[in-house]
């Protein structure tokens, strides 16, 4: 038996394990502090995240607005048009009423006018709703659509700017409905943007070839939509970067728009490009998960 | 007035506005036709008769101004009453320029338009009455010989009988003898009606 033996089985049971008791004390509050440490961080990361795609949200909604601030006199046109149809169609009606006996031939006439009235009066409703649907801020709605009917609603709001410019239009979509799921609002900005981009790529263009293509088309999983105008194109070292923040090929631009398009699609499990024509002008398009692949 | 003598043309690519402003022109007494392009109405021709033309500003293909340069290349005067959507000032300065009777921007009162369109057939009217005076006076210039003529324009410029006679190498009597027939063939009184009877047939003497 040795000294040391002698010893030990005298020591309590603190003294034997001080050490061990110490050292998984340690490790436990280590955890606890990583723990800590850990869920902090993640609320931390959790709230930039939240802060980001809010500040991304403003930013979307801040080109939104700039490009329907280009667009006020297409928008003005396409609402004083059915104003205007509003207003001599009542004069007519009043003019055909002022008689003493009015006529059954000029019953029928009023009739007729009351309903293009009607159908004016919805139309020019249906722009300012187009217009405040894009304007407002705020939280998005997935849903599935229509690509063709968003093609559609967006056209609605440029057409007064291609009559003005002397754009003429030419649609080549999908006959089926091209279904996908996405935010209605985020999807018309891309369109628009890539619309008017076109519109202004076209100011130095000769008049007569000003052209705008749209085409959209199923393409195996995806549905594909492209823009395509008749302006001068885009140099080749440009055309790389095009979709980076703050490069742009316009005089006036911030080069955010096609940059934000590009953020929104990626959002949405798609991809967009461009490309020179080898004939004219510049195709923009853009892809998306098709609709039979929605759950 | 007969309805012939009222005569609107409304050129506009938009349906509903064609539709309510012919509504609205026939409710008011006015003969109208309308045309869904600018191309359209240029095939369609145009026949003398007191007329004014409402036109639309933008329309694909050939625009509103574009029409005006069009027309303003044939003889035929037509007052042009623009209407627009837009209603910017850089255009509606160089319609006015190019002599368009008015500028409404839609949507406009009836009132507006039917003063303006009063405005423009009274240009009209105008235009044709001074092309039928000048239809008439070129039919009396056709009944002149050839020396007459040349009597006529000496004349024209304020010569005495004695100076027409030099220049031309005649003698006065003669001169005054051919002076007295284009008189009568013009049917003029005096120097001053003759000048400005010429005037309005586009002869004009510096």
């Amino acid at each position: 038996m040795t000294v040391g033996d002698g010893l030990g089985s005298n020591l309590s049971f603190w003294q034997q394990h001080l050490t061990l008791v110490v050292l998984t004390g340690g490790v436990f509050l280590l955890q606890s502090g990583l723990i800590v440490v850990l869920m902090v961080q993640n609320r931390r990361r959790r709230w930039a995240e939240r802060e980001s795609h809010q500040r991304r949200e403003e930013l979307s909604h801040m080109t939104r607005v700039a490009t329907m601030g280009e667009l006020t006199a297409s928008l003005a046109h396409e609402i004083n048009q059915p104003l205007a149809a509003i207003l001599s169609n009542a004069q007519a009606a009043q003019r055909l009423l002022a008689v003493e006996d009015v006529e059954e031939k000029d019953l029928g006439e009023i009739r007729e006018i009351l309903a293009d009235i009607a159908a004016d009066d919805l139309r020019a409703g249906e722009v300012i709703r187009r217009m405040r649907t894009l304007l407002r801020k705020g939280e998005s709605y997935p849903s599935v659509l229509d690509m063709n009917d968003l093609v559609a609603e967006v056209l609605g709001l440029v057409r007064g700017e291609m009559i003005l410019h002397n754009v003429s239009l030419s649609l080549e979509l999908s006959s089926d409905p091209l279904l996908t799921h996405g935010d209605r609002i985020q999807l018309q900005q891309v369109l628009l943007n890539l619309i008017v981009n076109a519109l202004d790529a076209m100011k130095e263009t000769s008049g007569r070839s000003r052209k705008l293509v749209i085409r959209s088309r199923a393409n195996g999983r995806t549905s594909e939509v492209s823009v395509q105008n008749s302006g001068a194109g885009v140099p080749a070292d440009k055309l790389e970067h095009i979709f980076e923040p703050f490069v742009t090929t316009k005089a006036h631009g911030l080069g955010l728009g096609l940059s934000i398009c590009r953020s929104i699609i990626q959002a949405h499990g798609g991809h967009i490009g461009c490309r020179n024509d080898p004939n004219r002008g510049v195709i923009f398009w853009f892809t998306l998960p098709a609709g039979d692949d929605l759950k | 007035m007969s309805v012939l003598e009222r005569k609107v043309f409304v050129v506009d690519d938009e349906l509903s506005v064609r539709k309510s402003l012919s509504r609205l022109l026939k409710a008011a007494g006015f003969h109208v036709e309308t045309f869904a392009s600018a191309r359209d109405f240029l095939r369609h021709g145009i026949e003398q008769s007191v007329s004014c033309l409402v036109l639309d500003m933008q329309m694909p293909e050939l625009n509103g101004l574009e029409l005006q340069e069009a027309l303003s290349k044939t003889d035929r005067c037509l007052p042009i009453i623009f209407i627009t959507g837009h209603g910017d000032i850089p255009t509606s300065v160089r319609a006015m320029k190019a002599g368009a009777t008015d500028f409404l921007a839609k949507p406009f009162d009836e009132k507006d338009l039917l003063n303006a369109i009063e405005r423009a057939h009274e240009r009209s009217r105008e235009a044709l009455r001074d092309k039928a005076e000048a239809d008439e006076v070129r039919l009396r210039l056709a009944t002149l010989t050839s020396r007459e003529h040349e009597v006529l324009l000496q004349v024209l410029t304020g010569q005495l009988n004695k100076q027409i006679a030099a220049t031309l190498g005649a003698s006065e009597k003669t001169i005054k003898v051919h002076r007295g027939r284009v008189m009568h063939k013009m049917q003029v009184q005096s120097v001053a009606d003759l000048v400005r009877l010429c005037e309005k047939a586009g002869i004009r003497v510096s």
